[in-house]
C-alpha cells in the first residue's frame, strides 16, 4: 500500500456499534476501491484521545480522520452548539434532510475559519435522539421536576435539564451505572442503543421519547493528506466517507427499533408522549433559544431555523 | 566559574522555592474548589459547572510546576548501572544524561509553541471566556524551568566536591 | 524493536529519571523519522494523561494520608492494632501487619504505607529483640496491601485507562488485601514458632482497652466513611477523597494535633508526591500512545492468542509478564503502558475487566517490593538504613506468600468478584 488512512472514533470496537460499523464500512470500501492502496487503520474507543484532541489532531495533520459527535466542534466553534439546541428537528426525515442540506457546509466553513486543516467531508446519524431515562414514571414536563439528571459537563445541557425544573448532575459515563442504581440521579438522557449496551436498563424502567435531539455523527479529514492523494484516489476516499456515513445512518434506524424493543422486553416500559403530552416540554424550546440567543447572538440560530425550515419543505415536496 | 555556578545554584534555589510555593498553592485552591463542588451539589443541589474545569487547570498546573520543584530531590531513575561503573566513567553517563534530558527540555519548548498556539483556538466549555492554550501552557513552561537544573547537573560533574560546596 | 523503544530503554538504564525516559525516546525518534508535528501531538497526549477528572482523587488522597500522618491518627491507629494482636507471639510484626491492614482503608499507595508506618514501627520492633533487617521486612512486605485494599491510586489510574467503575474496582480489591494481610501473619506465626519470637506485650488491661479503642474509633471510621461512601455509590471516588480530607482535618483539630500553622507544609509534601505520580502518568501515557500508534498491543493480542485461547493459561502468562514488568516500573506507568496492551486481549478471552484489574493491580503491587528496582524496597532501605540485599533476604518467606495469594486471586474471580457483585456493580 502507499498511504495509510488512519481513523478515531469513541465507540467500542464491536459491530453492535455504530461508529465502529462506520468505520469498517470505511475499511472495506477504500481498501477495496483503491486496489489496497490505500491502508485504512481504524482506533476505536477514544484510544488516540478525546473528541477535541483527535481534531488537534487532524487539525495538525497528525491523523487522517476524526469521527466526532458534535462535542469535538464546539470548543473550537461555540456558536456550532445551535444544532444540539432541543425540538428543533421533528422527525427522522427531515434531520435527515437537514443533514444533505446546505446546512453542513455551513459546518465545515465555520470549521475550517478556525481549523484550516480540518475539512468536514460526511454527516451521518451519530446516535439516533436522546430521550429521558428515568427510574420513575414521567408522561409530562411537570413529572421532571426535581428529578436528578445525569448531563455531560456541558452548559447547553446542564441549562436544558434546569429550564425543565430538574437539577442538572454531572457524572462520568463510568459511574453512571452505580450513580442510577443508588439514587445519586433519577435519570439520563441518551439513545435507547446506549442504554442498552451499557446494561443501564437494569438501573432505569422507564423512558419517555420525547425525542429532544437528533445525535449527528462528523467525519474530519486532514485537508493535507487529502490533498496529497492522486486524484483518483481523492475520489476514492470521498466515496467511501458518503457510503460509510449512509451505512451508519441505516445501521443507527435499524438499531433504534431493535434496542427498544429489548428494552420492552427487560421490563422497561416505553412512554411515546401524545401530542397534549409533548407540548408540556416545548416551553424548554423557546427558554433555550432565548438562552442561546443571549449567549451567541441571532446570527447562527436563524441560519438552523432557516435551514429546518428547508428541510422540511423539501421533505414536504418528496412525500 | 564558580561564581558564576554559585548564582546558578542561587537561581535554581529560587526557582525550586517558588515553584513549590506555587504548587502548594494551586493544591490548596484545588482542595477548596473540590470542597465547594461537594457542598454545592450535596448540601444546595446547585452543582457548579465550572468546578471541575477549575480543578483540572489546578491539577495540570501543579504537575507541570512540580517537575521543576522535584529536580533537586531528584526524579525517580534507575540508578544501579551507573553507579557500578568506574567513577571518570560514571561521571561522562552523568554529564551525556544531563545534556540529554536538557536536549528534551529545549525541544518540549519548542515544540510546545506550536501545541501551545494550536490550544488558542479553542475554549474551556465551562469558562468560555479561557482558551485552552493557557492551559496547554503548563507543558512548555514547566519544561523551560528545568533547563537551568540540568545545566547545573551538568557542570557539577566537572566541579570537585570542595568547588561544589563553595557554590 | 522500534527504535523509541530502544531510546528509552537505555536512557532508563543509564539512570535519566523514568519520567523524562518515557518522553525521550518518543519525541527524538519523530525528530529522527522526520514527523516532527506528531511531537506536537506527543505533548498533547502527556498533557491528556494528566488532564483528566478521576486523576483528581490522587492529591486528594495523598493530602488526607499526610494530614493523618502529622495529625496523630496513624499512631493511634498503630496503638488499636497493638491492643488486638500485641499479646501474641510475634507480638509487633503481627501489629505491623494488621497496621497496614487498617493505614490500608485510609492511604492508597505503598509507599506511604512504609514511610508512615516503616519510621514507627521498625524502631518499636528493634526494642522488642527483633533484628532491624526482619522488622523492615515486615514492613516492605505488609506495605503492597496499601493499594490493594481501597483507596487505592493505581486502581483510580486503571479505572480511568480501561473504563471500568472505580467502584467496582475499590470493592474487588477488598478481600484480596484481607487475604494478603491474613497471609502475611499465617507466615509470622510459623516463623515466630520456629524462630521462638519472644512475646512481650501482656495481654491489654480494660482500662488501656477502653481507651484505645475510644482513641482508635474515630480515625478507623475513616475507612468506613470513604469506602461506605463509594461503595454505596452515594459520593464518587473523587468526592470521597474531598470527604477523607475534610474528615482528617476536622479529626486533626479537634484532637489539637494539628494548628492551621501546619497546613502550608502539608500541602508542600503533598503537592510535590502528587506532582510526581502525575507526571509519571503524564509521560507513561505519551509512551503508551506512542507504542499504540506503533501497533505493539494488537501484535502482541495476536501473539498470545495464537500461543493460548485458555483464559487460565493467559491469566497466568499475564502474572509473569506483570511480575517481571512491576520489577522495573513503577504500578501507576506500569498500567498505563500495559494495561491497554493487555486490554485487547483479555477482552477476546472473556475475562471479567474487574478481575483482570484486581490480577494486574495485585502483581504490580508485589513488583514494588521485589528487586531490582522496586520502590517500596528503596523507601525500606531509606527508613531503616539496611541495604536493599539484606531486606531481600528476609523478605523471602513473605513473599512466598505474595505468590500463594496472587495464585489464589488468580486462578478464583470469586475472590475478587463478589463483593462488587453483591453490591450491586455490574461485573
Ligand atoms: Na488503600
Ligand atoms: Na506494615
Amino acid at each position: 500500500q502507499d498511504y495509510t488512512l488512519r481513523i478515531a472514533h469513541a465507540g467500542p470496537a464491536t459491530m453492535e456499534n455504530d461508529d465502529y460499523v462506520g468505520s469498517t464500512t470505511l475499511k472495506e470500501i477504500i481498501e477495496a476501491n483503491s486496489d489496497g492502496r490505500i491502508a485504512v487503520d481504524i482506533y476505536p474507543g477514544n484510544q488516540l484521545g478525546s473528541y477535541e484532541e483527535v481534531m488537534e489532531q487532524v487539525n495538525a495533520n497528525a491523523l487522517e480522520v476524526a469521527h466526532v459527535s458534535i462535542g469535538g466542534v464546539t470548543p473550537f466553534v461555540p456558536e456550532l452548539s445551535v444544532v444540539d439546541l432541543q425540538y428543533i428537528l421533528p422527525n427522522d426525515e427531515v434531520a435527515y434532510a437537514f443533514m444533505e442540506g446546505p446546512f453542513t457546509d455551513e459546518i465545515r466553513d465555520a470549521v475550517m475559519a478556525q481549523l484550516p486543516n480540518t475539512r468536514l467531508v460526511a454527516v451521518s446519524d451519530g446516535g439516533r435522539w436522546r430521550s429521558f431515562f428515568t427510574t420513575k414514571p414521567v408522561q409530562t414536563a411537570a413529572d421532571l421536576e426535581g428529578m436528578k439528571i445525569r448531563t455531560i459537563s456541558s452548559p447547553l445541557q446542564q441549562e436544558f435539564v434546569a429550564s425543565l425544573g430538574a437539577a442538572a448532575t454531572p457524572v462520568a459515563w463510568g459511574e453512571l451505572y452505580t450513580a442510577l442504581s443508588t439514587g445519586v440521579v433519577d435519570g439520563t438522557k441518551n439513545g435507547t442503543p446506549d442504554i442498552m449496551s451499557n446494561k443501564f436498563n437494569e438501573v432505569v424502567s422507564h423512558v419517555i421519547l420525547d425525542r429532544h435531539t437528533f445525535l449527528f455523527g462528523y467525519y474530519f479529514i486532514s485537508d493535507e493528506w487529502l490533498n496529497a492523494l492522486p486524484e483518483d484516489l481523492q475520489t476514492v476516499v470521498l466515496d467511501g466517507f458518503t457510503e460509510a456515513a449512509a451505512r451508519q445512518t441505516e445501521f443507527n434506524a435499524e438499531t433504534e427499533d431493535a434496542a427498544n424493543a429489548a428494552f420492552e422486553e427487560a421490563g422497561g416500559t416505553i412512554y411515546t408522549p401524545t401530542e397534549a403530552d409533548r407540548e408540556t416540554f416545548l416551553g424548554a424550546r423557546q427558554a433555550m433559544q432565548d438562552w442561546y440567543v443571549e449567549k451567541y447572538g441571532e446570527e447562527w440560530l436563524q441560519k438552523m431555523l432557516d435551514a429546518v425550515s428547508e428541510a422540511e419543505a423539501a421533505v414536504a415536496a418528496k412525500n | 566559574m564558580t561564581a558564576a555556578f554559585g548564582a546558578l545554584v542561587a537561581l535554581n534555589t529560587a526557582i525550586a522555592r517558588i515553584c513549590t510555593a506555587l504548587i502548594s498553592g494551586l493544591l490548596g485552591v484545588l482542595v477548596v474548589t473540590m470542597m465547594l463542588s461537594v457542598i454545592m451539589r450535596y448540601v444546595f443541589t446547585s452543582p457548579l459547572s465550572w468546578s471541575d474545569d477549575l480543578s483540572l487547570i489546578c491539577l495540570v498546573w501543579m504537575t507541570l510546576l512540580g517537575l521543576a520543584a522535584g529536580m533537586r530531590a531528584g526524579h525517580l531513575a534507575i540508578e544501579g548501572l551507573v553507579q557500578a561503573l568506574p567513577l571518570p566513567l560514571a561521571k561522562l553517563v552523568n554529564l551525556a544524561i544531563h545534556a540529554a534530558v536538557l536536549l528534551l527540555a529545549v525541544l518540549v519548548v519548542h515544540y510546545g509553541v506550536a501545541f501551545v498556539k494550536q490550544g488558542m483556538a479553542r475554549i474551556v466549555p465551562s469558562m468560555d471566556w479561557l482558551r485552552q492554550g493557557y492551559i496547554y501552557a503548563a507543558i512548555p513552561v514547566g519544561f523551560a524551568l528545568i533547563i537551568p537544573f540540568c545545566i547545573e547537573g551538568a557542570l557539577s560533574q566537572f566541579l570537585a566536591p570542595r568547588e561544589r560546596e563553595a557554590a | 524493536m522500534p527504535l523509541f523503544i530502544v531510546l528509552t530503554v537505555i536512557a532508563a538504564l543509564l539512570s535519566m529519571p523514568i519520567v523524562f525516559a518515557l518522553s525521550f525516546g518518543p519525541i527524538l525518534a519523530f525528530l529522527v523519522d522526520g514527523k516532527a508535528t506528531m511531537v506536537q501531538i506527543g505533548l498533547q497526549r502527556f498533557f491528556a494523561g494528566v488532564n483528566q477528572f478521576p486523576l483528581l482523587a490522587i492529591p486528594l488522597f495523598i493530602l488526607a494520608g499526610e494530614i493523618m500522618n502529622a495529625g496523630d491518627i496513624t499512631r493511634r491507629l498503630v496503638n488499636l492494632a497493638r491492643l488486638l494482636v500485641g499479646h501474641l507471639r510475634g507480638g509487633l510484626a503481627h501489629v505491623n501487619i494488621l497496621s497496614s491492614v487498617m493505614f490500608a482503608g485510609l492511604s492508597g499507595s505503598a509507599v506511604a504505607d512504609v514511610s508512615a508506618l516503616g519510621s514507627m514501627m521498625i524502631p518499636a520492633m528493634e526494642r522488642d529483640g527483633y533484628t532491624r533487617r526482619f522488622a523492615t521486612a515486615v514492613t516492605a512486605a505488609s506495605s503492597i496491601i496499601g493499594p490493594v485494599i481501597p483507596p487505592s491510586i493505581i486502581m483510580i489510574v486503571y479505572a480511568y485507562i480501561m473504563n471500568v467503575s472505580v467502584g467496582a474496582l475499590f470493592a474487588a480489591g477488598f478481600v484480596p488485601g484481607l487475604l494478603m494481610g491474613l497471609g502475611l501473619m499465617a507466615m509470622t506465626a510459623i516463623l515466630a514458632r520456629k524462630h521462638d519470637f519472644l512475646r512481650r506485650e501482656g495481654a491489654p488491661s480494660r482500662q488501656e482497652m477502653v481507651s484505645g479503642v475510644s482513641q482508635g474509633f474515630f480515625p478507623m471510621l475513616t475507612p468506613a466513611i470513604i469506602l461506605g461512601g463509594i461503595l454505596l455509590g452515594i459520593v464518587s471516588p473523587t468526592e470521597a477523597a474531598v470527604v477523607a480530607v475534610i474528615y482528617a482535618l476536622v479529626l486533626s483539630f479537634v484532637i489539637r494535633s494539628l494548628t492551621l500553622r501546619d497546613i502550608p507544609a502539608l500541602l508542600a509534601t503533598a503537592s510535590r508526591s502528587s506532582a510526581n505520580v502525575l507526571l509519571m502518568i503524564g509521560s507513561a501515557s505519551l509512551f503508551g500512545w506512542m507504542l499504540n500508534i506503533a501497533g505493539v498491543p494488537q501484535d502482541l493480542a495476536r501473539m498470545v492468542l495464537g500461543l493460548t485461547e485458555n483464559p487460565i493459561v493467559f491469566l497466568l502468562l499475564v502474572n509473569v509478564v506483570l511480575l517481571v514488568v512491576g520489577m522495573f516500573l513503577d504500578a501507576g506507568p506500569a498500567i498505563l503502558i500495559v494495561g491497554p496492551i493487555l486490554g485487547p486481549t483479555m477482552l477476546g478471552m472473556d475475562i471479567s475487566p474487574i478481575h483482570f484489574a484486581v490480577v494486574m493491580c495485585l502483581n504490580l503491587t508485589i513488583g514494588l517490593a521485589t528487586p531490582p528496582f522496586g520502590l517500596v524496597l528503596f523507601v525500606s532501605a531509606a527508613v531503616s538504613k539496611e541495604p536493599v540485599g539484606a531486606i531481600v533476604r528476609a523478605m523471602l518467606p513473605f513473599y512466598v506468600v505474595h505468590l500463594i495469594v496472587l495464585l489464589a486471586i488468580t486462578l478464583i474471580p470469586a475472590l475478587s468478584l463478589t463483593l462488587p457483585k453483591l453490591l450491586g456493580f455490574p461485573v
